[in-house]
């Protein structure tokens, strides 16, 4: 035998050994932008991101939290008005009339907008969950992480964002999961009964297919579009 | 554009700078992590992370080499330590499997040669392992590989030369195949 005989033998039959599919990219730039855009959105003491916790903060990631910073103040306000416009502009239908409140397409796009983009960082969030479960352990953040997400999750169910009944089934769903993370330990006890919330969670997810339903609902390129 | 220039303009926080890098690394970044791995979630998280911890250390990064050989430093790095997490994880549970006498024991008899081949890249140690999944599978240079592990050309050379001794000994009743 020789070795180059050898060695295209390891390439040509060894190439099946963990073998990549195609890499999901924009999904996967969806979740890096929602771990780094979550460090815009909140205090130092309390970052409730993928990595970012564990590794310190460092200059790009405050020029990074200038960007999205700005994205993130705007989102808000975006999220409360648009919500409160909502509720005072879907007024009941006169009698007679055919029943359909139209809303202003731009108020209507905003809301989209801050739809998505919170999509994305509950995306971000799960992936997260999914992840500590496989390795059975639980992150101090995600609790806290799931709290804030949570009530922007019951201002979306009480906006026109709601009004598609997929997204709003799937934001009810998502209410569902939510209030189980929310429920985790935001003290950094990651104790036995958390770790195993933390598996139950995640088969819920499995089972929902949520992260798919999640990913179907974002529109390719949504992030960086800032669509 | 040049590298350089996305990685001045991604540390300024040009984020379609950033996002040009990543177009540019992801898909290698992703085949390899998935290599290491052999779990889409898995390498899914790696990859996300990599470019999280890169993003986050670009200030680190001193253009001794290239944007992406650094790149890909930080995703063997973060691949390896998160498998051997994981690797943790399953070994206690197979600890507590094999205390128990329902457990059912599926070893084939018989093994196939992709099979037999697919078992002795596992039972590699890491550092061979690595080398040989850059090298024979994935296509990277010596040179790319030592850059990446920080470890001269001659090592990566060595390690290589070993990964597959202990392979080419795995597959002894196979010799047929190779001669």
């Amino acid at each position: 035998m020789t070795d180059d005989r050898f060695e295209e033998f390891l390439k040509v039959h060894g190439d099946g050994y963990n073998s990549p599919p195609a890499a999901p990219k924009d999904a996967m730039w969806r979740a890096i932008e929602g771990a780094l855009a979550e460090e815009g959105t909140t205090s130092e003491a309390d970052v409730p991101s993928l990595a970012s916790s564990r590794v310190g903060k460092q200059a790009s990631v405050h020029r990074w939290r200038q960007g999205w910073g700005v994205w993130a103040t705007a989102a808000a306000a975006v999220l409360v008005v648009g919500v409160g416009i909502g509720r005072m502009s879907v007024t009941p239908p006169a009698s007679g009339a055919s029943g359909v409140a139209i809303m202003p397409e731009a108020r209507t796009r905003a809301m989209r907008t801050v739809a998505l983009r919170y999509l994305a960082r509950t995306e971000s969030l799960l992936t997260m969950v999914s992840s500590d479960a496989r390795l059975g352990t639980v992150d101090a953040e995600i609790g806290q992480w799931g709290q804030g997400l949570l009530v922007q999750t019951r201002l979306l169910l009480d906006s026109p964002a709601a009004g598609d009944p997929v997204i709003r089934r799937l934001l009810g769903d998502l209410e569902t999961i939510l209030i189980q993370v929310a429920g985790l330990s935001s003290a950094g006890r990651d104790t036995t009964s958390d770790r195993e919330e933390l598996e139950m969670i995640a088969e819920g997810l499995r089972d929902q297919d949520m992260m798919l339903r999640i990913r179907s609902v974002i529109p390719i390129g949504t992030v960086q579009r800032g669509i | 554009m040049q590298e350089a220039h996305l990685v001045d303009r991604s540390m300024e926080g040009d984020h379609d700078a950033f996002r040009q890098l990543y177009e540019a690394n992801v898909d290698r970044i992703y085949r390899l992590t998935y290599r290491i791995a052999g779990d889409e979630d898995l390498a899914r998280d790696y990859t996300q992370e990599a470019f999280v911890r890169a993003y986050q250390r670009l200030h680190q990064f001193r253009g001794e080499s290239a944007f992406s050989t650094w790149l890909h430093s930080i995703a063997v790095s973060v691949a390896l330590n998160g498998l051997r997490k994981v690797q943790r994880h399953r070994k206690r549970e197979r600890s507590l499997d094999e205390v128990s006498p329902l457990v059912a024991r599926t070893e084939s008899v018989e093994p196939d040669l992709k099979q037999r081949l697919r078992e002795a890249i596992e039972r590699l140690p890491e550092i061979y392992k690595t080398v040989f999944l850059m090298h024979d599978l994935e296509g990277y240079s010596h040179g790319e590989i030592a850059n990446t592990l920080d470890v001269a050309e001659g090592t990566s050379k060595a390690r290589l030369s070993r990964a597959r001794a202990k392979l080419r000994e795995a597959l002894g009743e196979f010799a047929e195949e190779y001669v």
